[in-house]
């Protein structure tokens, strides 16, 4: 007999809750880790675009000369991609998803771009009208730039290959440190790299430099990368130390050396060497 | 003989969540003719590497479709990957391959449950259902998404799931096995079923070769081909298995054969938790792509394609799917030649057609 063979199945689940929840009376519980909308946290951002230009499905507008940060809600797939790519982390993944709605949402967060000292007071971003976001962003553009302090740089490259805009030229051998203003967004990404802290966004003042130590002194050693070598590949023709910024490398003949406190991490060595013998790896 | 009439199946149809046409030509009650047309879904979304950079586009294959997107973003990065010369870390290909099996999972499950619906069982729809909400809450938990992953990324995986929780999961899988054998086995033995199924929609092994049918219809035919065991990709070759195959040919046996790789998934899935080295899950990547690669993949509806092209710079040049459904529909087009009007909607179901898939 082959018939009503669901019968155990259905007599069971007669007994059973049902297993849908009663929307929207019972809200459903949420993971940590769904990726529900987009939050933006308007005091740290700096509408530096780059939310905009990772979005693969150009949800997210920036409007830098308007201080203004848009998201197309219907839009947005909800990558995360934004997320990761946010130089300064404002914007997070909320695990709840936006109302239901019939139309088109469009969220815009106005944001108020900070001037190079930090100001007093933290007034709420969202709460500003225009005219005063608008103003605040003429003054900032004119004095906002990065500038290097070319005495304590060491030319290792670091923030040209970090930066996200391509907006910065290295030149070693020709001590050439240049940017692009144009090209340039301030996210810092390249302040932050920097192994030496000679980069700063508005000219460098003594609050900054002072907080710099602070932070310098308040940061847990943090993981490094520095260069290992193979010795079974390395023909020790000191063109790594040659290249090294910092002057960390000797490759004598048979015993290659590292002195890891002046290591600034730049991988200019890998690049440079001829026989592959060079990897980044992380140490403590 | 009765007079030759068109019947229009589709692209709005009870059975099928996805729209395609077909052109049923029919005589009495037999259908002699059955030509589909295709066109209603076209996206682009192809074309768009022209637009998006190579790590975007993962993201934008993935969206190709919602059943089989894990598949899909690993072949476009595996794709990716393989043109930059980008070597996986072992622990992101064991997760790759977990999350696979688990999308299978999905799959499968919500296969059984449209073809419950397509014979008007909707009890059992229903429960197929219902089990396969165990499978998404374990996607979203640990990809945070319930269809949409976008948790492959070209060099590995963006998060990664700890052992803990990949025990969770293999508990649960091992706790809805009962319950799941409750429910297959009605696809297997209840009459009613087995009257709407057995000796449907025959497709011979010759004409399952020639045509080129792919996964579990080939499967269902007795083609033993399964890119699992095949292709060179993810862990498959650690885990030791058999590509399931019925020789019949029907409905029936392509319904046996998704059955059986329902619970072989759940295996590979509790093999792979419990080999599962420690490491990273990611490595950086850095360049352009230069050069072209090819991976193959096998999908829940069967092998699909990708072909990556880059000429140096952020853009690939060509990005190229294939997927399964594509190849299936000549073989639906054979098989529906000469069966009843009342069983298309059953032989159309069978290949399980994905339509967006077919045409991106």
């Amino acid at each position: 007999m082959g018939a009503f063979k669901i019968a155990k199945t259905v007599l069971k689940s007669a007994f059973k809750k049902p297993a849908t929840l009663m929307y929207p009376v019972v809200e459903r519980e949420w993971q940590e880790r769904t990726r529900g909308s987009i939050d933006i946290e308007a005091e740290k951002c700096i509408l530096c675009g780059i939310c905009s230009k990772r979005c693969p499905a150009d949800a997210i507008n920036v409007d830098r000369k308007g201080g203004k940060w848009e998201i197309h809600r219907m839009q947005c797939v909800q990558c995360g991609e934004c997320v990761e790519a946010c130089p300064k982390k404002c914007l997070e993944m909320n695990p709840k998803y936006t109302e239901p709605g019939a139309e088109k949402v469009i969220d815009i967060v106005d944001v108020e771009v900070k001037k190079p000292a930090p100001k007093a007071d933290k007034e709420d971003g969202k709460k500003n009208d225009d005219k005063k976001t608008d103003s605040n962003a003429v003054e900032a553009s004119d004095d906002d730039k990065l500038v290097c302090d070319l005495d304590a740089c060491v030319y290792c490259g670091l923030c040209a290959k970090t930066c996200p805009c391509d907006a910065l030229e290295v030149d070693r051998k020709a001590k050439v440190w240049k940017v692009d203003d144009d090209a340039c967004v301030k996210c810092g990404a390249c302040v932050d790299k920097c192994p030496k802290k000679c980069l700063s966004i508005g000219a460098p003042s003594d609050t900054a430099a002072s907080e710099n130590k602070e932070a310098e002194q308040d940061a847990e050693p943090v993981a490094k990368s520095v260069p290992v070598v193979d010795e079974e590949k390395c023909v020790y023709c000191n063109m790594c130390a040659n290249e090294c910024p910092s002057e960390a490398i000797s490759a004598e003949i048979d015993n290659w050396t590292l002195e890891e406190e002046k290591c600034v991490s730049c991988g200019a060595c890998v690049d440079v060497c001829p026989a592959d013998a060079l990897t980044m790896e992380t140490v403590k | 003989m009765g007079k030759k009439t068109i019947i229009p199946f589709g692209p709005q149809h009870p059975v099928l969540p996805e729209p395609v046409h077909i052109d049923l030509v029919v005589e009495d009650e037999t259908v002699v003719e059955a030509i589909p047309s295709i066109g209603f879904i076209h996206r682009g979304l192809e074309k768009l590497v022209e637009k998006r950079d190579y790590t975007q586009m993962v993201y934008v294959i993935e969206r190709i479709c919602g059943i089989c997107s894990f598949g899909h973003g690993w072949g476009a990065a595996s794709a990716i990957e393989g043109a930059m010369n980008v070597k996986v870390p072992e622990r992101a290909e064991y997760l790759r391959t977990i999350l696979h099996e688990l999308s299978r999972l999905h799959s499968h499950l919500l296969w059984l449950g449209l073809l419950a619906d397509a014979f008007g069982f909707e009890s059992l729809f229903m429960h197929c259902w219902r089990i396969r909400e165990t499978i998404l809450d374990i996607l979203e938990k640990t990809t945070g998404g319930r269809v949409i992953f976008s948790i492959c990324k070209v060099g590995g995986l963006r998060k990664d799931i700890d052992n803990e929780t990949l025990r969770e999961i293999s508990e649960t899988l091992e706790g809805i096995k009962a319950e799941l054998k409750d429910i297959t086995t009605v696809f297997i033995e209840d009459d009613s079923v087995k009257n709407r199924l057995c000796g449907v929609g025959v497709l011979s092994k010759e004409d399952a070769i020639e045509l080129c049918a792919v996964g579990p219809v080939a499967r269902g035919s007795g083609v033993g081909q399964d890119m699992r065991m095949t292709d060179n990709h993810g862990v498959y070759k650690d885990l030791d298995f058999e590509p399931v195959v019925e020789e019949a040919g029907d409905c029936y046996a392509r319904c046996k054969v998704r059955i059986g790789e329902v619970f072989q998934s759940i295996e590979l899935i509790k093999k792979a938790v419990d080999k599962i080295p420690d490491g990273p899950v990611d490595v950086p990547v850095k360049g352009n792509v230069e050069g072209e690669y090819m991976v193959r993949l096998e999908q829940p509806r069967g092998e699909a394609y990708y072909y990556a092209k880059g000429a140096g710079t952020k853009f690939l040049q060509r990005m190229r799917v294939r997927t399964p459904t594509n190849m299936n529909i000549p073989a639906l087009v054979k098989i529906l030649q000469g069966c009843d009007l009342a069983d298309v909607p059953m032989m159309v179901l069978t290949i399980d057609p994905c339509i967006s898939c077919t045409e991106r």
